[in-house]
């Protein structure tokens, strides 16, 4: 009788030593995998959808609307030209918006009577129009195709025709004036590419779009020279980190003093010093109107 | 050789032909210094923001050969200039005339060094090879709208870099005429 009994007894013991060590190895299997990483959150885009992103400027529209210095119906047409023309050449809107904004504040006959040296809508010199109008075949595979799906015609010679402001021709016509002056952005990008292609530095297309609104308002040179500090400062792999990181594109173009030390390579001193604050005032009202703040944040928040 | 100079000091006419001769030895030395290596003392005039003003001069008085020539003079001393030179405004002085006249003297890690080249030389080696026609002033309307796009540092008060003024004053000079 106390055979079987201990029998039972010493087997019920083993059973809950097995599950016990069961627990045990299914436990330590547990815990000593490897946890699975964190699907990462998609990087937003570094240009808002939404624009201007800075309410100051969408108040300085409606300002402009109210005391009647541009119509309703303008303001409707060049949106809807800037969304027409950004498709086409496949950059992005509030880029193109807030660069129109800032050079004429959307005045399309800005200079028609003074016979300025920059005139209309996206302030266009001669040498802006000789671009348009002989050297398209440099930026764009098929330019007539290119302006026929922008405009419905190609438009060329487009002129600052101040005696017939609403031929398709004249840079005063509204919707040839956001063509011309999206064509005019995107062949700076395309530049400012070629140069960074033909060193084989890294870069993020993205970011060229900025840099190339700089290149339209301070020339390719300032943009170049501003890089070539950068290169001196940081070397070449710093370069490629300030053309690819959003944030460090921000902190270089709020640094005065490399700002500074830039433009200084080009102008005398007293020029240098005015021409910074132009490119840092610009470079920083292009930010806040169209740059998407989750987007040149990250990394600050991270660290 | 002690009589001689004792009869060199006893004759007069002897001691003034020593004498012109002396003078005109010292005379032969620098001419013939310059004439044999004069192209290596004008390499060792400093390149300034003027050096490319004085090539326009150079064209309106001898014309394009002239001009040729003294171009490659001015390129001999950019390069010396950018090798050699260790203070940074000479440096930067030559290189701001390099930019505009001899792209591929720039070092390599200048950025702009390749854009310059298709943006500038073309165009000028045209202007240079058909002075005065008008291909020449098609060639430098074409130069001209390319400086302000590079450059356009302002639209509301537009001027360009010295540098770049200077070499369109040339290049307009050889092509409008």
């Amino acid at each position: 009788m106390l055979i079987p009994f201990l029998k039972t007894q010493h087997r019920a013991h083993g059973i809950s030593v097995g599950l016990a060590l069961l627990v045990l190895a299914c436990a330590f299997l547990i815990f000593s995998r490897k946890p699975e990483p964190l699907p990462s959150l998609p990087k937003p885009p570094l240009f808002s959808a939404e624009f201007p992103v800075d309410p100051r400027f969408s108040r300085e529209i409606n300002s402009l609307l109210t005391s009647q210095q541009l119509s309703r119906h303008n303001h409707r047409l060049i949106s809807s030209s800037v969304m027409k023309a950004s498709q086409a050449l496949e950059m992005p809107p509030a880029l193109l918006w807030c660069l129109l904004f800032q050079e004429s504040r959307f005045n399309h006959l800005a200079g028609i009577n003074e016979s300025p040296i920059a005139t209309g809508l996206g302030q266009f010199s001669f040498s802006a129009f000789y671009e348009i109008n002989h050297q398209l075949d440099r930026y764009l595979p098929s330019p007539k195709r290119t302006l026929v799906a922008m405009l419905g015609e190609d438009v060329r010679p487009i002129v600052a025709d101040a005696e017939h402001p609403n031929e398709k021709h004249s840079y005063y016509n509204i919707p040839t004036a956001v063509t011309a002056s999206a064509l005019y952005l995107h062949n700076r990008k395309i530049q400012l590419e070629r140069v960074l292609q033909s060193r084989n530095l890294e870069f993020n297309s993205e970011l060229i779009w900025f840099w190339a609104a700089i290149s339209y308002n301070k020339g390719t040179r300032t943009v170049i020279s501003l890089w070539n500090q950068i290169q001196k400062a940081y070397g070449e792999a710093g370069l490629s980190e300030r053309l690819t990181e959003p944030e460090l594109l921000m902190k270089t173009i709020e640094d005065r003093g490399l700002l500074f030390s830039a433009v200084k390579t080009i102008w005398q001193s007293q020029q240098a010093k005015a021409f910074t604050e132009e490119l840092w005032r610009h470079s920083k009202s292009l930010k806040e109107c169209s740059l998407n703040s989750a987007a040149i944040s990250i990394k600050e928040t991270d660290r | 050789m002690k009589t001689l100079l004792s009869k060199i000091r006893n004759n007069s006419t002897a001691r003034e032909a020593v004498l012109v001769g002396g003078l005109l030895l010292f005379l032969a030395i620098p001419v013939s210094f310059s004439y044999f290596f004069g192209s290596d003392l004008e390499i060792d005039v400093p390149v300034d923001t003027e050096s490319i003003e004085k090539l326009g001069q150079i064209y309106d008085q001898g014309g394009i050969e002239s001009f040729k020539t003294a171009k490659k003079s001015l390129r001999k001393r950019v390069s010396l200039q950018l090798q050699r030179e260790k203070s940074d405004a000479a440096k930067l002085a030559a290189t701001h005339v390099a930019l505009y006249l001899f792209p591929d003297l720039l070092p390599n890690n200048q950025l702009e060094k390749e854009l310059a080249q298709n943006l500038f030389v073309p165009l000028q080696q045209n202007i240079e090879a058909n002075p005065n026609t008008a291909s020449a002033k098609s060639s430098f309307e074409e130069l001209r709208a390319n400086i302000w796009n590079f450059e356009a540092p302002n639209s509301e008060a537009p001027l360009l870099s010295p540098q770049a003024n200077q070499m369109l004053k040339v290049y307009g000079g050889m092509s409008w005429k």
